[in-house]
């Protein structure tokens, strides 16, 4: 079955790939994942990390890789390029990550570290909430988790989540608005939240 | 829809919206949608805060399929695709295929045939929720009924990691893979499912059982696995084992 995806992902035109990223097809990110770790990791361990510290700045990288795309801040011509600008992300990170303070003293063999920073716009307001959002999300019911998961993270109609979580459409509908509405309130009453 | 009207906060706008955001907006809608925002600032700003909860979601839902993404890649040492030995096992791979066909065609009766004329899925369960923590399992329930067996091994193989004694999922875990073709995985499931001997799908489990052999080629075997039954359809396809 994972071979039919990925075949899948490899004969897909690079618009249908960007696309399929955009709605957060499963199959796509989860291969565009696998497909692009074992090179961030050997960078990692090439510059005096491990294989946590390789899994964390890779998934950073994913996300703002992911965010851009969403966001249209990455226009590339091909699949390749995808890969590559995960990759650079990703170094771009690491490399931020060691000449912080508690790698200052560290030496390390590959003094010549020369890159071209990736563009990597970072609203920093936007994110700020956009933690304080998810911060609320884990408070949320596990119910109204999965409805807002269903809504907007898989983003299947109404009909689909009805028949997944087993209820009628009209249920479904006010259950996802109720939901909604207090993951408003819960984000609202937070000093500085949004609004 | 009147653009002039002002805009309230209620389930009608929120979805709305969310048609907005997700792109669903015809082009008639659109247009009016377009002149609301440039209208009324505050409903500029309650369009703001749906996108910012709408990316939140999606992004928390992201991190927290990372880790799913990453327990999947395997800690192989690199592989040289290309070095004589990955060549010779290549070629004792064409070797074999080249066997076994043969046997197979030369067999007139055919395991095949058997297995096509006895394997149809468990129709699956009815989704009703239990409790909360059943979501997953009906979700991926949902998708084997949809015939999607690759997306219901997906949802169902995390449970599985977190409850491999339960007796129900890994019944289904090996039908689903055996509908989707994988005889050997279904294999691994469905003895497991064939020890719970109080099980509800006992009966059941052997029959699918002894099909995943029989796909196989593992015909002994499934005799075995059929010989104490009694239900009429595991006599049944045991019969036709034995005249194979």
């Amino acid at each position: 079955m994972r071979k039919i995806s990925n075949e899948k992902i490899k004969d897909l035109p690079f618009k249908e790939t960007v696309a399929l990223i955009k709605k957060n097809d499963a199959a796509t990110l989860k291969q565009l994942y696998k497909t692009n770790f074992a090179k961030v990791k050997r960078y990692v361990y090439k510059n005096s990390g491990d294989e946590q510290q390789a899994k964390d700045v890779y998934q950073e990288a994913f996300v703002a890789m992911w965010r851009n795309i969403k966001d249209d801040k990455f226009s590339a011509e091909s699949e390749t390029a995808i890969n590559g600008y995960l990759f650079q992300i990703a170094k771009y990170k690491w490399l931020d990550h060691v000449r912080s303070a508690r790698y200052k003293n560290t030496t390390f063999i590959n003094r010549e570290l020369e890159y071209d920073e990736p563009e990597i716009e970072e609203n920093e307001m936007q994110n700020r909430k956009i933690k304080i959002i998810m911060n609320s999300i884990d408070n949320l019911g596990e119910r109204c988790q999965l409805l807002m998961k269903l809504f907007y993270f898989e983003q299947k109609s109404f009909k689909e989540i009805a028949e997944i979580m087993a209820m009628d459409e009209a249920s479904a509908r006010n259950a996802k608005y109720r939901c909604q509405e207090q993951l408003k309130k819960m984000t609202q009453i937070i000093p500085n939240g949004p609004k | 829809m009147d653009p002039n009207k002002e805009i309230e906060n209620n389930q009608e706008t929120q979805e709305l919206i969310d048609a907005y955001l997700l792109g669903k907006l015809d082009a008639t809608a659109l247009t009016d949608f377009n002149e609301r925002l440039s209208i009324f600032p505050k409903f500029r700003a309650m369009v703001e805060e749906q996108r910012l909860l709408f990316k939140s979601v999606e992004e928390y839902n992201l991190k927290s399929s990372l880790d799913e993404y990453h327990s999947e890649i395997k800690d192989e040492p690199e592989k040289k695709w290309l070095s004589p030995g990955w060549l010779a096992l290549a070629a004792s791979f064409i070797v074999l295929i080249g066997i076994a066909s043969w046997a197979i065609f030369n067999n007139g009766n055919s395991p095949q045939k058997v297995f096509a004329a006895n394997f149809k899925p468990d129709p699956g369960l009815p989704t009703s929720m239990g409790t909360s923590s059943e979501y997953e399992f009906y979700y991926g329930m949902v998708n084997y009924k949809r015939k999607e067996y690759a997306e219901a091994i997906s949802r169902w193989e995390p449970i599985y990691g977190a409850n491999p004694e339960n007796d129900t999922l890994v019944y289904f875990l090996g039908v689903a893979n055996l509908a989707n073709g994988n005889a050997r995985q279904a294999e691994k499931y469905l003895k497991m499912a064939n020890e719970k001997t109080e099980s509800a799908f006992y009966e059941d489990a052997k029959y699918y059982l002894a099909l995943s052999l029989l796909k196989e080629h593992k015909i002994e075997e499934a005799i075995e696995t059929l010989s104490n039954s009694s239900s009429p359809a595991n006599t049944s396809l045991l019969k036709q084992l034995k005249d194979l």
